[in-house]
């Protein structure tokens, strides 16, 4: 099945934000933070940012914890989304989730993020790599290969690792 | 609907035009607010920002008035771009009338308090007054609360922003805030928004002198633009031709404004030992490789996809364990080649503790390299500076002596934080021969000496000697600028043609910042025209003469004020420094910008303005660039 995954890298985040202005236009048509699905906590006294949002769990917490079965997969994107026809508005999800991922938006909703039907707007508004849209397959190896080059810089100073394959 | 009890205001409702509407008076010594809305007229004359806050500022600031006492006002004016989807279009400014200059201040931050303001259902807020006891602003969706701030008096800027926060139990508030220096009237003091500064011309210290710690603020609200279509279509296309395909754009990605380091100190501009000499020969201690070397990690400014801000981090040596963001250009040359520091660790440190102090590191540079020539030529002495070794490029005396300027802790640093001119004026003995400032404003780091037109730029500049009101020397050292579609040949050391090119630049300026548009970003003035009729729906503006026509009409708008301020062609004048005292080394050796030049393009200059000889805008200057009827009464018409 030929659906991609929502990467957050929060290491390569500058703390923008246009990811969020980003969705929330898509969403609502004015620029904003409130409607935003996704969001980034910023510590400005040591530059630090983290972008957090929907992770489209399976099992996903907020489908089980509905009550009258509004949240459902999409066999196409394989997003977690909210059918809005059934949802009561408990706001059961939003406590179920782990990751704060569901809010109130400014209609007073519980809002999450449904990847956009598949061309998730905040990707596109990031310029640094900090959020990709990724087949499963590659999930994962670029984290792998951060680890590795960490790993390979500390090497460099023990010089015992990778002793076997740098020249003496 | 929001009720409180300084009225009501609606949240999420935004003007169709990218205006929010509404503005705050907030007068603190009766701890009163009323929201009124935003004059429309001004706007769509002066567009927003700085441009606004002008005209409330000439209305409501009386003529005279100190600007350390409670009758100045202090403006957070923000811009119809801020908050939208532009790009590097964060850019807000406080404006006040400044303690170190006595004339206009405004001062831009990519801090995302303006944006946040914005949410919040505010265009801006004019506070007045001077509280009682130490006091916060906390505006929260259109309330506005008095709240305590003796807890958080002393506190410097980091950590007076997380106590904020925690007190008010919301890490997304966004907070800007003095330091000890600003609570001690250092008149060259910052306002701190976010991690961005508000650095020039002392206005932590007009906040300090209120009695006011900071303005913290949330908005949960939203702004739209007036042509939504249009809007996306301008901003693709400012993505892909002024950022991402860009060659001058690139080195604000690639390095940030440090990168600016490596041009000024080949041509000669880069401000050495108080504006001595042009080039600094330690300067691959602190160029854009060793912060390179140094960096790890990057940031923006809320909506900029160009993110230029380096973090560097200090591993080893004296410094050890530094981590700050920055230095910028402006930093690594006035706290570094300006006072003969060229080592990274050394520079970070005192980048470190200005941003935290809260300090002006340019102005602060401009007072330490002048302190520093007095003390080696022997005009002050160690028995003068409290014992401490001012030799240049003695970090360990800087570090002791950034501190105790920044709370006035001895005699000789409760006169350094007065800035260079009151400075030197109270210690006498001709230390005025050495102090490098326009109007009381230390130069910032591009020497006029090495770029004529740069002189004249400083020298007319609204605010006094900076740099972002113009910035000639880009054209004047590549030899070519462009009048529209014709290229005129500019010979570098000559004063021709160098009045149009500042004053056209000016422009350009006024109208962006007005905006909200970075300097960093975006000089196609087409493009910044449609940008703006796509956010205010303002249809002038499809004709890009009409943008640049605002951005005359802010200039002459704000040297209206200035005017009224008393200021005359007298103040217009550059330090004699510039003039008399020629390079001592570097490839402009034995340079210096001759009088004769000087005089010659600032005769011009006032002539393409429409100024009379005295620097004073005519009337017909003045209906001929279109500002409204009601300010013709300043100048007594």
């Amino acid at each position: 099945m030929a659906y991609k995954i929502l990467v957050f890298d929060s290491g390569k985040c500058t703390g923008c934000e246009r990811c969020v202005l980003a969705c929330n236009y898509i969403k609502t048509n004015v620029y904003g933070t409130r409607d935003s699905r996704i969001r980034v906590f910023a510590w400005r006294d040591t530059g630090d940012f983290i972008v957090t949002g929907c992770y489209h769990c399976d099992p996903a917490p907020c489908m089980e914890a509905c009550g009258v079965d509004a949240i459902y997969r999409d066999p196409k994107t394989d997003a977690v989304v909210i059918d809005y026809r059934k949802c009561i508005n408990c706001k059961a999800c939003v406590y179920a989730c782990p990751y704060g991922a569901i809010t109130l938006g400014s209609e007073g909703k519980v809002i999450k993020c449904d990847l956009c039907g598949g061309d998730p707007a905040c990707v596109k508004a990031c310029n640094y790599g900090a959020l990709r849209f990724e087949p499963p397959e590659r999930v994962g190896l670029d984290f792998a290969f951060q680890y590795a080059a960490m790993v390979k810089a500390k090497a460099d100073i023990s010089k015992r690792v990778w002793s076997g394959i740098r020249p003496a | 609907m929001y009720e409180s009890a300084y009225g009501s205001v609606e949240v999420g409702e935004s003007l169709p035009g990218g205006y929010v509407g509404k503005v705050a008076f907030i007068d603190l010594t009766k701890k009163k607010v009323s929201v009124q809305p935003l004059n429309m007229e001004w706007a769509r004359l002066y567009i927003g920002g700085k441009g606004v806050a002008a005209r409330y500022l000439l209305e409501y600031l009386p003529p005279g008035v100190d600007p350390l006492s409670p009758e100045n006002l202090f403006i957070v004016m923000t811009c119809p771009a801020n908050g939208t989807f532009a790009p590097a279009s964060p850019k807000y400014p406080v404006v006040t009338k400044s303690p170190l200059t006595g004339f206009w201040l405004d001062s831009h931050s990519g801090g995302a308090v303006g944006v946040e303001l914005r949410y919040a259902g505010f265009d801006g807020i004019i506070v007045s007054g001077k509280a009682e006891e130490p006091t916060y602003i906390y505006i929260d969706d259109g309330t506005i609360e008095f709240r305590s701030a003796k807890n958080l008096w002393g506190l410097r800027v980091s950590e007076a922003r997380k106590a904020i926060k925690e007190e008010l139990g919301d890490p997304q508030v966004k907070v800007m805030t003095i330091g000890p220096a600003g609570e001690r009237l250092v008149r060259y003091a910052i306002v701190d928004s976010e991690g961005r500064q508000h650095g020039r011309g002392g206005a932590g210290a007009v906040m300090g002198s209120k009695n006011l710690k900071a303005i913290a603020v949330r908005g949960t609200g939203s702004v739209s633009v007036a042509l939504p279509s249009e809007f996306e279509r301008i901003v693709k296309e400012m993505e892909e031709k002024d950022i991402f395909r860009n060659p001058e754009a690139e080195f604000g990605i690639k390095w940030g404004s440090i990168s600016l380091g490596w041009f000024t100190n080949e041509a000669g501009a880069l401000p050495t030992l108080n504006f001595q000499t042009g080039h600094f020969d330690m300067y691959s201690g602190i160029d854009a490789l060793a912060v390179a070397k140094a960096r790890v990690k990057r940031s923006s400014c809320k909506q900029c996809p160009i993110g230029c801000h380096n973090w560097i981090f200090i591993p080893s040596g004296k410094y050890a364990g530094t981590l700050t963001e920055g230095p910028e250009y402006e930093t690594s040359s006035l706290l570094g080649s300006n006072i003969g520091i060229g080592d990274i660790g050394a520079l970070g440190k005192l980048n470190y503790l200005a941003d935290e102090l809260g300090l002006d590191t340019i102005s602060l540079g401009g007072v330490l390299g002048w302190a520093s020539e007095l003390y080696e030529r022997g005009i002050i002495t160690q028995e003068d500076t409290g014992g401490l070794d001012l030799r240049f490029g003695n970090d360990d005396a800087y570090v002791i002596l950034v501190e105790a300027i920044a709370y006035r802790k001895t005699p000789f640093t409760d006169l350094l934080a007065e800035g260079t001119r009151r400075a030197c004026e109270r210690l006498g003995r001709g230390s005025c021969r050495y102090a490098v400032h326009v109007k009381g404003l230390e130069l910032p780091a591009y020497d006029p000496r090495a770029a004529p037109a740069m002189g004249l730029s400083y020298a007319v500049a609204d605010r006094g000697g900076d740099h972002l009101r113009s910035w000639p020397i880009g054209p004047e050292v590549l030899g070519r600028y462009w009048l529209g579609a014709k290229p005129i040949p500019i010979e570098r050391f000559s004063p021709e043609n160098k009045a149009i090119i500042v004053f056209q630049q000016e422009h350009q300026y006024a109208a962006k910042f007005a905006l909200g548009v970075c300097d960093f970003c975006c000089w196609d003035n087409e493009r910044l025209s449609l940008l703006a009729w796509a956010v205010t729906g303002f249809e002038e503006f499809k004709d890009v003469r009409n943008f640049e026509l605002a951005g005359e009409r802010i200039v002459n708008l704000i040297r209206v004020f200035n005017v009224r301020e008393g200021m005359s062609s007298k103040d217009d004048v550059l330090p004699p420094r510039i003039h008399e005292d020629p390079h001592t080394s570097g490839p402009t050796k034995g340079r210096v910008l001759p009088r004769e030049w000087f005089e010659k393009m600032k005769k011009e200059y006032y002539e393409l303005r429409g100024w009379d000889e005295q620097g004073r805008p005519t009337k017909e200057t003045l209906k001929r660039v279109g500002v409204d009827e009601g300010v013709f009464k300043f100048m007594g018409w």
